[in-house]
């Protein structure tokens, strides 16, 4: 069972250093033209000074101001990284102290890009578990540290930042439907060893460590299938209140036009921003509804439905009644 | 079957029926690149059943060729 929340608060970090494809052709052999018409992306986020856990605690922050819990009402942290600095504590151990919260549980999920919804499902399981009122879910990635920077063909895909929600226990659930999954990943289809490097940014690049090793079009392949899949039981649960918004997992823009050619889904209901944050893995879905937010696209009232799919061979979504009003756009 | 993987690729990449022939070219006409491919194949795979590894079609690159190879699968 999961508890009946919403979602309170949300907040982000990314990175100041703005990467752009332009730039990145002084690195490898590629062009903007060339990236952006395969992927959508047109610039990422690239942590220089920053740390995953300094990005998680500064959304995390965000998320909580924004919800006004103080800190000592929060019950449960669950963070989701597979990019944190710190094999041990956990990156939400990191978030507690940062945050100056007390007491509570806290604990990491690992689920690769479908992180957030896994860690999303297990925080609000273990608000009614433990019985607690409030917890915070993050995610925080920092890809470029992972990333072959002599591999055109990986190194362009991908961003780094910070996205988190305060969940609120509440009378009626906002927090519906929720679908994980996963299936084996019998030929290692996405694959990151754990071994930081060094990025063009930040020092010199070596270039035979282990590092994001994925196949493109088995990685397309299944992800089209699953969030197909997912999208069409998240349907089928919502009976008679259809979903209004989809947020999806920001892995690459054809992978979104796929969905959106073959289901009976609209463009203008996919929240898409892979073109300036590239793929920040479980941090992409928090980052998109925070801004969704910001930019007013998404407001209190919408039904939206988040889909997420992984390395594992993870796959995951949920249906949010949104609440959360944009007072920016209000005033 | 040769319209039926016309008729996939005029939805897939928003072409008019005449700008296709069993002589066009993926990659040089129709600016293709492999996740277009593997798209095609999906696609091809819900519309006739016929299930098409990505690594099979390394060496087809015209529709025509794509064409003879679906039927041979049939």
């Amino acid at each position: 069972m999961i508890a009946p929340v919403s979602i309170t608060g949300i907040g982000k970090c990314v990175p100041e250093k703005v990467v752009t494809n332009d730039d990145l052709a002084q690195l490898v052999e590629t062009s903007d033209e060339w990236i952006s018409k395969r992927t959508g992306i047109r610039a990422r986020h690239v942590a220089v000074e920053e740390t995953a856990i300094e990005l998680a605690v500064s959304a995390a922050n965000s998320a909580l101001t924004m919800s006004g819990e103080s800190p000592a009402d929060v019950g449960v942290i669950v963070a989701c990284t597979i990019t944190a600095e710190e094999l041990t504590p956990s990156l939400a151990g990191r978030v507690q102290r940062a945050l100056n919260i007390p007491v509570c549980a806290a604990m990491d999920v690992s689920a690769g890009c479908t992180g957030f919804v896994y860690a999303l499902v297990t925080a609000a399981s273990l608000m009614d578990t433990l019985n607690k009122d409030v917890a915070i879910v993050v995610a925080s990635e920092v890809m470029s540290k992972y990333c072959d920077w002599t591999d055109r063909s990986t190194c362009v895909l991908f961003g780094d930042g910070a996205g988190a929600v305060v969940l609120k226990r509440s009378e009626v659930a906002h927090l519906l439907h929720p679908i994980l999954s996963a299936t084996p990943d019998v030929d290692d289809v996405i694959v990151v060893k754990k071994e930081a490097r060094n990025t063009p940014f930040t020092g010199e690049v070596e270039a035979k460590r282990e590092s994001i090793r994925m196949k493109g079009a088995d990685v397309f392949t299944y992800a089209v299938g699953v969030m197909e899949n997912t999208l069409n039981e998240l349907s089928a649960r919502c009976g008679d209140h259809p979903i209004d918004k989809i947020v999806p997992h920001q892995a690459n823009e054809k992978i979104i036009d796929f969905v959106i050619r073959t289901m009976k889904f609209r463009r203008e209901q996919f929240f898409v921003n892979i073109a300036n944050y590239a793929n920040t893995s479980s941090a992409s879905i928090p980052i998109a509804l925070c801004e969704a937010m910001e930019s007013g696209w998404l407001n209190a009232g919408d039904r939206v439905a988040i889909v997420g799919f992984g390395s594992g061979l993870t796959s995951g979504g949920a249906v949010i009644d949104w609440t959360i009003t944009n007072k920016k756009e209000n005033k | 079957m040769q319209e039926k993987i016309i008729a996939s690729l005029m939805t897939q990449l928003d072409l008019d029926r005449d700008a296709i022939t069993m002589e066009s070219r993926f990659i040089e006409d129709f600016s293709m690149d492999s996740l277009d491919m593997v798209e095609m194949l999906i696609n091809l795979e819900k519309e006739t059943g016929i299930k098409v590894p990505v690594e099979e079609v390394g060496d087809i690159h015209t529709v025509g060729e794509l064409v003879k190879h679906l039927e041979g699968k049939q």
